[in-house]
């Protein structure tokens, strides 16, 4: 299966969540920057077209992790994939879509749009950085909530 | 193959283009207000419909065309739909997408606004479809250029 987590960039808190999911960044209530800077992806698209699904990694289960970008469109770009993948009668339940965006303060979105889409860095990244840090434990939270559903935690 | 035509609503420009291209309406003369209104899916669609592909027809090579309406994906459509394909293994020769908005003017903008997102159809639908006849020489470029340049050459290449 393809478990692909989405936010507005695609490359903020959708990375921190398929990090935590990948066992790239600790489940703790704290983290630091240069655990978070240190991420594939993090801030970073690395020349990818925004849109482009990110290839984060294999998780235990052998499913591969990815993340995406949707802009404001955080219930039609899981909508078009699926209606994409049913076109060539694919089943749609080998991809499985993850909101990232629950826990996404203004800070994150602007500060991250400032960063990664304007090359403000300066003033973006700082922004970014501690909107994840105070989200952290949800964010932490929303992923072993979401592999206790697809039955990785017993 | 699969068309894929796709617009801001999928309800009038990239509708538009899929019946051209399936000979739904003529590539030589401005198509009359009641051929506009009886193509499938015209001034239809509402945002609930946005993000699925409706399938329109098969053309004469038996390609099947759809149009699919994308709202504000905007410019991250194209990049979603190659990056899933590549990750499913749809080869890139099986589908091809081609965006309507560049036919839309702006009487077309306004209409459509009136008539889907405002829900004013009886004042939206005319306004669409007159501006949707003033576009048709956009539409005949549009159609013919993925008839005879863009199929071909996914077709031939490798």
């Amino acid at each position: 299966m393809k478990i692909i987590y989405y936010c507005h960039s695609g490359v903020h808190a959708s990375v921190i969540m398929a990090g935590i999911h990948l066992g790239l960044l600790p489940e703790t209530e704290k983290i630091d920057n240069a655990a978070i800077l240190a991420l594939p992806y993090f801030d970073d698209r690395k020349g990818n077209l925004p849109g482009t699904p990110l290839y984060m990694g294999e998780d235990e289960k052998g499913n591969q992790v990815y993340t995406l970008a949707v802009g404001n469109e955080r219930f039609l770009a899981p909508k078009t994939v699926r209606s994409f993948l049913r076109l060539f009668q694919l089943d749609d339940r080998e991809v499985y879509m993850v909101d990232a965006l629950k826990y996404t303060a203004a800070a994150m979105k602007w500060g991250g749009f400032l960063s990664a889409d304007w090359g403000l860095k300066l003033i973006g990244r700082p922004l970014v950085l501690a909107a994840v840090k105070k989200a952290y434990p949800d964010y932490v939270q929303q992923v072993r909530r979401l592999k206790q559903e697809l039955g990785y935690l017993q | 193959m699969k068309i894929i035509y796709n617009c801001f609503g999928g309800s009038h420009s990239s509708v538009t283009a899929a019946a051209m291209h399936l000979g739904l309406i003529s590539e030589n003369r401005v198509p009359t207000a009641e051929e506009l209104k009886a193509i499938p899916y015209f001034d239809e669609q509402l945002a609930e419909d946005h993000g699925d592909f409706k399938y329109m027809g098969e053309d004469e090579q038996g390609n099947q065309v759809y149009v699919v309406g994308r709202r504000n994906l905007g410019s991250l459509f194209e990049p979603l739909i190659h990056g899933i394909a590549r990750i499913f293994s749809i080869s890139p020769k099986e589908y091809l997408i081609v965006n309507t908005m560049p036919c839309v003017n702006w009487i077309m903008v306004l209409g459509g606004i009136l008539s889907r997102k405002l829900g004013m159809v009886s004042l939206g639908r005319p306004i669409v479809i007159y501006g949707t006849q003033q576009a048709h020489g956009n539409f005949v470029k549009l159609v013919n250029r993925v008839k005879t340049t863009i199929l071909p050459a996914k077709e031939n290449s490798k």
